[in-house]
């Protein structure tokens, strides 16, 4: 185990330029793959932002009693996705309404009486908001009797719905896009590592080192190298993101767990990488020893050294 | 200890590298393989230390069979055998004892016997003043001494020398040959592969090779010296 992890020690510090290199390219394409993550968590968060707007008022008719009206809130209530009701006055929605316009505004002067109806504020279980919930529940509601009128903005939401699902569509084709590229890119980095020392590789096995120990220290390489990468790339993320949140508002940077799964991705990436690499390099090591007809090649020496 | 039956290799359907191959190599012999190039002596090293697989036959070597063994039972046969070959295999970055030590450190010896076996190596093969230089730092017979010096470490039953002396001057062959007589003097079986005849001695073995064909050496020379050894 010593020498597996002094190897693996040596091959991160000795060959400084082509490790460079490597990390270098981790920290690319962890840092292009980290931008895709913040930028899902940040379309998701603008959709989420929009959907807690999604409110449901149902107007009442004026005629309506105050029994009448704690009557229809309560059915309203027992309803399959709604979280919350609460009911607006007329003279409460016209006060609303003042604080929104201001105070002197010759629109309310024109009106002698109140024209504002009272209504029930119905808040929706996130779950729910969904076009189609949207429109049972006001279904449900356009049954009971005293209620004018409903509007939970169904025209927008059919806009956002739709937009969040080309959305989403698109997110997932640039995720696999961008996460087989990530994984292409650095399995074909680190195999350049590791084919820069299949000499040693050969010896190895010449020797008779098992498998395991042949590619344990290539593997802990690689690990470290994703680590690395996945590292420097969460820094630069983390900083450009905290320089857009303070220019642009509601911007996020990662939370903590997919900080994780950022570093977490980058040493499966190192790992994934090195391992298919060795393997790999291991193989044709053996497969060139097996079909190279031995004594072509010697030939081809000697008529070299002859001349 | 080393056993060919009936042993034929293909490496195209009309490249045949090894044809009906019967032979014994017996503890602690020392043999000369010889033959043209391409007649088939480095296939044959190949399959002793498991490197190439018969095409038909079986290769039996020190209770390992080419038929039964295991992809993993590969390096603990290895550990048995000790290989050099003419470009001595050397890791350029590494100085003479970290390349006899690799041997060791790569197949999980203890630590504390590292250094004790490596001196001891370096010492047999009289390289013990060169242990802090490179390879590129010595000449062709130093590198193999060094190559040697990793291939005895293991103490193996057999060392396999594939063309040693290829690569190295008249005065260096003569340093390789008496280490490799003075190694089999210990008990080591060699198999030294060459196409340069005036380097056998006559009271060892000779196994001749001709178009992957067993031969009587005798017809080989007749056909290299019209008859004169």
């Amino acid at each position: 185990m010593i020498y597996i992890l002094q190897e693996a020690a040596k091959g991160f510090f000795k060959n400084k330029s082509m490790n460079f290199i490597t990390v270098g390219i981790i920290t690319i394409s962890i840092f292009i793959f980290g931008l895709f993550i913040a930028g899902t968590a940040n379309m998701l968060n603008a959709i989420k932002l929009a959907e807690d707007r999604i409110e449901m008022i149902v107007y009442l008719n004026d005629s309506m009693k105050e029994t009448d009206i704690q009557a229809l809130n309560e059915q309203i209530s027992t309803i399959l996705g709604v979280q919350q009701t609460e009911f607006v006055s007329k003279q409460q929605a016209l006060d609303d309404f003042k604080r929104e316009m201001s105070e002197n505004s010759p629109l309310l002067s024109a009106f002698e009486s109140n024209p504002l109806p009272a209504s029930i504020k119905v808040t929706v279980s996130m779950a729910y908001k969904t076009p189609e919930y949207l429109k049972e529940i006001s279904d449900k509601i356009k049954l009971f009797g005293g209620v004018e009128d409903i509007d939970y903005g169904s025209e927008w939401i059919d806009d956002l719905d739709r937009i969040i699902k080309i959305l989403f569509f698109i997110d997932i084709i640039l995720g696999i896009i961008i996460t087989l590229s990530s994984v292409f890119v650095v399995f074909n980095t680190i195999r350049l590592t590791v084919y820069a020392r299949r000499e040693q590789i050969d010896i190895m096995d010449l020797v008779g080192a098992t498998e395991t120990y042949i590619e344990l220290p290539y593997i802990i390489e690689g690990v470290v190298h994703g680590l690395f990468g996945s590292l420097i790339s969460t820094a630069i993320l983390y900083s450009l993101f905290s320089f857009i949140a303070s220019k642009v508002p509601n911007v996020i940077f990662l939370n903590s767990s997919l900080v994780f799964f950022l570093v977490l991705f980058g040493m499966i990436l190192g790992f994934t990488g090195s391992f298919m690499s060795v393997k790999q390099c291991m193989n044709e090591i053996r497969e060139v020893k097996r079909l190279e007809p031995v004594g072509k090649r010697k030939t081809l020496q000697r008529s070299v050294k002859g001349k | 200890m080393i056993n060919f039956k009936g042993v034929y290799k293909y490496y195209k359907k009309d490249w045949v590298a090894l044809n009906n191959v019967n032979l014994q190599i017996e503890k602690g012999q020392f043999n000369y393989l010889i033959g043209r190039s391409g007649a088939g002596k480095s296939t044959l090293m190949k399959m002793i230390y498991m490197e190439l697989f018969p095409t038909e036959g079986e290769v039996e070597v020190a209770g390992f069979s080419t038929k039964t063994i295991k992809q993993s039972e590969i390096p603990l046969l290895r550990r048995k055998i000790g290989v050099i070959f003419q470009d001595f295999k050397l890791l350029k970055d590494r100085n003479v004892y970290d390349n006899v030590a690799f041997a060791l450190q790569v197949t999980g010896e203890r630590y504390s016997n590292i250094r004790k076996k490596t001196l001891e190596a370096l010492a047999a093969v009289k390289m013990s003043h060169k242990r802090n230089s490179f390879p590129y730092q010595l000449s062709g017979g130093e590198q193999q001494k060094v190559a040697i010096a990793r291939a005895i470490i293991k103490e193996p039953f057999i060392l396999l020398a594939d063309e040693p002396t290829g690569n190295v001057d008249p005065e260096g062959t003569r340093d390789i040959l008496e280490l490799l007589f003075e190694i089999n003097t210990r008990g080591t079986a060699i198999l030294m592969a060459t196409h340069d005849y005036s380097l056998i001695k006559k009271s060892m073995g000779v196994i001749g090779l001709r178009d992957g064909r067993t031969v009587n050496p005798d017809d080989i020379f007749k056909m290299e010296f019209g008859g004169q050894q």
